[in-house]
């Protein structure tokens, strides 16, 4: 590998996506001989770890952002049956407002509102859900850090097998040296 | 239940659905638009804004699977607007807001590790940070803090995959390159 190779391949180790082990020990070997390709190797590392660091202290409150994208879709809806739901509405309210003033009279004696078994079960239901989904939230956050550490340790292990590929190459020349004078020994005899 | 599925309902008019889509992605895309603008009530109102367009525009999206890349493209163009309408002095202004994150990191993390000058070095790199090239800094946004696979972020910003790398590969050293000037 050449330094145009190790500077093409050099954003996918980083990230460590779109690499093969094949080109990744290449890419290490070549690091390993080129001290320039080296040093921006380590420069980048050091500027994405500085930027891991930057992190926002808040969490996501957008005031009335939910209402606000809700009027819009409500806007469309609207359009046919809002008419009919004012007037809906309307009735309503005077109905209660009738019922009211006749249990303050007393011609009505019926004065207590229940919420019915089914409203109960659908607003238990309702907080079930929302448990659930924040439970999966919480569950994706914490796959997602741990893939980014999982990540990382997969480059660092990848450094230290190559690290150790290399040691193990120097003993094996070391070796083949030591056999060669070992020979040319024997064969001066 | 998938980003897809949610967003068929959202397209047949189930208005709970979109709901549920703008509660998944609001506090990316808050995290994004922060980033960008690097002021909290602008990015609020941002975000705000995308997710309304978006509303509007949903049955423009003919892939749902594209939904993501669709919400960040409609983000970024939502703020490059603003920054447009604007006066060009109200970006100079914004990057003092910068210096909360800083305060924020003195409050909630002030850990053994975490030492004065490990703070500086943040604060120096959100200050170059700044000061990049507007494309190389929104490739670096949406790779390093929106976790985005590059074929994502080609979509989304509309290049090739190899130029989003290389605007990654330029937008790390100039940043380095930035640092080193300011130290």
């Amino acid at each position: 590998m050449n330094c145009q190779t190790c500077h093409n391949e050099l954003i996918d180790v980083l990230y460590g996506e779109d690499i093969e082990p094949s080109r990744a020990y290449l890419f290490f070997k070549h690091l390993d001989e080129c001290p320039d390709c080296h040093q921006e190797y380590l420069e980048l590392l050091e500027t994405r770890e500085l930027l891991q660091e930057w992190e926002i202290h808040e969490e996501f409150a957008p005031i009335g952002s939910r209402s606000r994208y809700e009027r819009s879709y409500l806007a469309r809806l609207r359009s046919n049956w809002w008419p009919w739901m004012q007037r809906i509405a309307a009735g309503v309210l005077i109905m209660i407002g009738l019922a009211s003033t006749l249990q303050y009279l007393g011609v009505w004696k019926n004065p207590r509102m229940m919420v019915s078994q089914v409203e109960l079960a659908e607003m238990v239901n309702d907080m079930i859900v929302a448990r659930q989904e924040e439970d999966w939230r919480m569950i994706g956050t914490a796959l997602l850090d741990l893939k980014e550490e999982i990540e990382t340790r997969r480059r660092i292990e990848l450094q230290t097998v190559y690290q150790d590929l290399q040691e193990i190459q120097k003993r094996y020349l070391d070796a083949l040296e030591e056999n060669n004078r070992q020979i040319q020994r024997l064969v001066s005899r | 239940m998938s980003d897809e599925h949610l967003l068929e309902l959202a397209l047949q008019g189930d208005g709970d659905c979109f709901g549920q889509l703008v509660e998944r992605w609001e506090g990316k895309i808050y995290g994004f638009i922060y980033r960008y603008v690097r002021n909290r009530e602008e990015a609020r109102d941002l975000t705000q804004d995308t997710f309304t367009k978006a509303f509007q525009n949903l049955d423009r999206l003919s892939d749902p699977a594209r939904f993501s890349s669709w919400l960040y493209t409609i983000a970024l163009n939502e703020c490059r607007m603003r920054f447009r309408r604007q006066n060009p002095a109200y970006r100079i202004s914004s990057l003092d807001e910068s210096r909360n994150d800083i305060e924020q990191l003195d409050r909630h993390e002030v850990t053994p590790e975490r030492t004065y000058e490990g703070r500086e070095k943040i604060r120096q790199m959100i200050e170059a940070f700044g000061h990049l090239p507007d494309e190389q800094r929104v490739v670096i946004l949406m790779k390093e803090y929106q976790g985005l696979k590059f074929h994502e972020i080609a979509d989304a910003l509309d290049i090739p995959v190899s130029t989003a790398k290389s605007r990654l590969y330029l937008g790390l050293r100039t940043l380095k390159r930035l640092m080193e000037k300011a130290i």
